[in-house]
């Protein structure tokens, strides 16, 4: 691709793209007002397009229309959320306020009791059930698995489960005259766990990178094809 | 504004009521003119002041108490009107002789009376003002004698002799004293200022302590003149018990009471006591209002708790304000060590681009998740409804875009309909944006226009976790149009999807480790047939695969980042966006592994040397 295949509005994100990221990149000299500049923009520039987004996917389509479009009763029924969603304004007047208050308790309660169902029933329970059948020899003879390996590899898990599970165990019974700190096995079962967790976190953090990496390789990917194609034009 | 609080019924009044307009208590202390009300009162005390005072003079010319240098109280009756009891028993001492009778003596032996005969001989007595006032301080005023000195007249005679024979030496020396200095009898005195009398007094007690014996002196100096007055009076004076006299208040009843010197002589003017002098007040101290106590506004703390204090209101106060940003030197250590890295990893990932190497060279093995992902895939039909969860930031566009495509590349070839959705607001257009990428990546167009419909945008989730909860099991009412406002649900293969459930195939494309928890908590449970694939970031990838682990699986596929877009790539043998990415990323992971590898062992080194130093230094 040369500069003459690109149109007027690859040039000029081209070129825009180009000065946005050599802005950001300014920042690793240190702090500088391109680098805040670009800051305020993407800022300015996300959060309204989160609010177009937000009016046209959602106030408009599931709170306006549905009350213009309603007749007899079932303007009744439709008017309701836009009715409830105005008495979220009054939160903005502290001697109103209460009138919001049943709303914002109906919203809190539904997302919470969606979130601590879908964590019992989603992760918790089959999560459990997983390490369970780690030691489930029909199950490993099943996936045509090898069961000794299986069974060493069921103990890991169930070692760095547990252990990781004891590491945030901080409850100790206080006794007189004696030092207050967990039991010993406690102690020696929470060093295993940590090195569980150390590891963990070095993968994550492993991860973190490869994807820091990937999004720079990808900047620096777009701005040398630009400018080979800036050059090729020439 | 001055008020005055009634003592009685504690209402306010007026600061120039004289009386409560409640309760009608007296609020001031009575004070009037007694030429304005000659009728009400009568006549004033000062009105009878000549006449008292003549009396006066005289009772005490005859008792002699100026020898004492004793005064009489201003407002304080004389004895002689104090009571007619007391009048009768002087007549009957006055007629009495007080020649010597020892044998009456020893007749009839009476203690108390010789003892109060004889204390009424040693002068232990005072005058009469001063006997009255233990009971008129107590309020006991009485009209009869007490019992005590109620004695008859024989009695009074017998140890009135015994006394006089007694002291009779002492009487003839006072009576040769007051020859010498021309005061020999109690009329010459009458007409005289008691204070001169009160200064001869003195001088003659000064005299008599030069004369008389030692044991005189612990006498009271008047009884010599006592002894006349008594028998002029015919009362014999008498010492207060020990006990009552321990009662007897040490000052005047002005003295306790705070009632000012001048009150003696106010007359009371309302209520049943009107007429009577010396009312003691109505509280009027308590009645008036004053000005409430000022103190002082100023904390009382310690130095230490002040200076803490102060401390602790700066801390505050700055917190408000903008700090100036540290002094730092152009370059630092640290600052030339950020550079340096940048510069070798920036060099690390440029190198492959400029030197074009190709994937051949590093030919990926495909994990288990990933093969896995592939075959489902693989096994999806023409036209079978794929959901497509666009849930990452663009920030992560650049390594999810590449992930993603691949997966997208491979559904296209496949014709599946892809509906993307998104939690986030950012997603719909994320989603538009990933289509583009994956058109580009092979020579299938899928677009969204009313003539060809091969992916249809059903836009923005609101709600969190419930709303994914609700757009699960029932899309329709969660999402009923796409992102241009259009019926979503009317194209024929949208139409037989009730729920979550009736997809081909579910895949959520997210960086972020909550986000991707959310769909499993919330759609997991309802995918029954339908599977689940995840293309992840690398960062969250150990946070999913456990899912994927699990027996049975929650998650059936997983394609992680560039190194799994270049790996289901090799699965189905194309080359999409990462394969361009794939050689930089080697490089970039080399280049950070090499610099972890010597920053480590640098530390290390350091670490050696300090200790080194460390114990170098112990040893000298």
């Amino acid at each position: 691709m040369s500069l003459f295949d690109l149109g007027a509005a690859d040039l000029i994100g081209g070129l825009l793209g180009l000065t946005v990221t050599m802005a950001v990149f300014s920042h690793f000299i240190g702090d500088n007002t391109a680098f805040r500049l670009v800051l305020h923009i993407f800022i300015g520039v996300a959060a309204g397009y989160i609010v177009v987004v937000v009016a046209y996917n959602v106030l408009w389509p599931k709170l306006m229309r549905p009350v213009l479009e309603a007749d007899g009763w079932e303007l009744l029924w439709a008017g309701l959320p836009l009715f409830f969603s105005l008495l979220l304004f009054s939160r903005l007047f502290p001697r109103y306020s209460i009138l919001g208050s049943p709303v914002l308790a109906f919203i809190v309660g539904v997302g919470a009791a969606a979130a601590i169902g879908g964590a019992v029933v989603g992760v918790i329970f089959p999560q459990a059930r997983a390490t369970i059948n780690l030691f489930d020899l029909d199950t490993i003879r099943q996936n045509q698995g090898n069961v000794n390996m299986a069974l060493v590899n069921g103990s890991i898990i169930l070692v760095g489960t547990i252990s990781s599970l004891a590491y945030f165990h901080f409850g100790v019974r206080k006794q007189a005259g004696a030092k207050t700190q967990r039991p010993d096995w406690m102690e020696w079962l929470a060093q295993v766990g940590q090195g569980f967790i150390v590891i963990a976190f070095g993968l994550i953090f492993a991860g973190i990178y490869a994807a820091a990496l990937a999004a720079l390789i990808e900047r620096m990917s777009s701005i040398t094809r630009f400018i080979y194609s800036l050059i090729a034009g020439f | 504004m001055e008020i005055v609080i009634c003592p009685f019924c504690g209402k306010e009044n007026q600061p120039e009521s004289e009386t409560c307009r409640y309760c009608q208590a007296r609020l001031m202390p009575l004070k009037i003119n007694p030429a304005s009300q000659p009728d009400l009162i009568g006549r004033s005390p000062e009105e009878e002041t000549p006449a008292k005072l003549k009396e006066d003079q005289v009772s005490e010319s005859q008792d002699g108490l100026q020898a004492a240098g004793e005064m009489r109280r201003s407002g304080a009756p004389p004895a002689s009107e104090a009571s007619d009891w007391l009048s009768v028993f002087r007549n009957q001492i006055n007629t009495q002789d007080l020649s010597p009778q020892p044998a009456a003596l020893d007749d009839g032996p009476q203690p108390e009376l010789r003892e109060i005969h004889q204390d009424f001989e040693a002068g232990a007595m005072q005058d009469d003002s001063s006997l009255s006032l233990p009971f008129e301080d107590a309020g006991q005023k009485e009209e009869g004698p007490p019992e005590n000195l109620v004695v008859g007249p024989q009695d009074v005679e017998r140890t009135g002799d015994e006394a006089v024979d007694d002291l009779a030496w002492l009487r003839e020396l006072q009576s040769q004293y007051q020859q010498v200095e021309g005061l020999s009898s109690a009329e010459s005195k009458k007409g005289e200022d008691w204070s001169a009398a009160n200064e001869l007094s003195q001088d003659s007690q000064k005299r008599g302590d030069e004369q008389v014996p030692s044991w005189v002196e612990e006498i009271y100096a008047g009884p010599l003149h006592e002894e006349e007055a008594a028998s002029d009076l015919g009362l014999s004076p008498a010492e207060l018990p020990s006990w009552l006299d321990a009662t007897r208040p040490s000052g005047t009843h002005q003295d306790i009471f705070g009632i000012p010197a001048d009150y003696g002589g106010q007359v009371e003017i309302a209520g049943p006591l009107a007429g009577l002098p010396g009312i003691l007040p109505a509280e009027p101290e308590i009645a008036l209002g004053r000005k409430a106590a000022a103190y002082p506004a100023q904390l009382q703390v310690t130095e230490t708790n002040r200076l803490q204090a102060e401390i602790f209101d700066q801390v505050l106060q700055s917190e408000g304000q903008n700090q100036p940003n540290p002094d730092r030197g152009l370059v630092t250590s640290q600052k030339v060590m950020r550079m340096a890295f940048a510069v070798i990893i920036i060099f690390a990932i440029l190198v492959p681009v400029f030197s074009l190497q190709t994937l051949e060279r590093y030919q990926p093995i495909a994990p288990v998740a990933v093969l896995s992902a592939s075959q489902i895939i693989s096994s999806i039909g023409n036209e079978s409804p794929v959901l497509v969860a666009v849930e990452y930031e663009p920030g992560f566009s650049g390594e999810l875009d590449a992930a993603l495509a691949a997966v997208l590349d491979h559904l296209m070839i496949q014709g599946a309909f892809l509906v993307f959705v998104s939690s986030n607001p950012s997603g719909p257009l994320q989603a538009e944006h990933i289509v583009a990428v994956s058109n580009q990546v092979g020579s299938h167009q899928y677009v969204n226009t009313e003539s060809q419909n091969e992916y249809i945008n059903l836009g923005f989730i609101p709600g969190g976790p419930a709303g994914l909860r609700n757009f699960a099991e029932n899309p329709r009412l969660s999402n009923p149009s796409d992102i241009s406002g259009e019926p979503a649900w009317q194209n024929p293969v949208m139409m037989p999807i009730d729920d979550i459930n009736d997809f081909s195939l579910v895949i959520v494309a997210s960086e972020n480790q909550d986000k991707s928890r959310a769909w499993i908590e919330q759609a997991s449970p309802l995918l029954v047939n339908a599977p689940l694939i995840y293309v992840v970031s690398a960062q969250s990838e150990p946070l999913i695969r456990p899912f994927f682990d699990a027996s049975p699986r929650q998650v059936q596929g997983i394609v992680s980042g560039v190194i799994g877009s270049v790996q289901y790539g090799a699965t189905i043998g194309r080359q999409g966006i990462a394969e361009l990415y794939w050689p930089s990323f080697n490089s970039g992971l080399l280049a950070a592994a090499i610099l972890i590898v010597v920053g480590g062992g640098a530390n290390a080194l350091l670490v050696l040397s300090a200790n080194k130093n460390g114990r170098k230094k112990g040893g000298n």
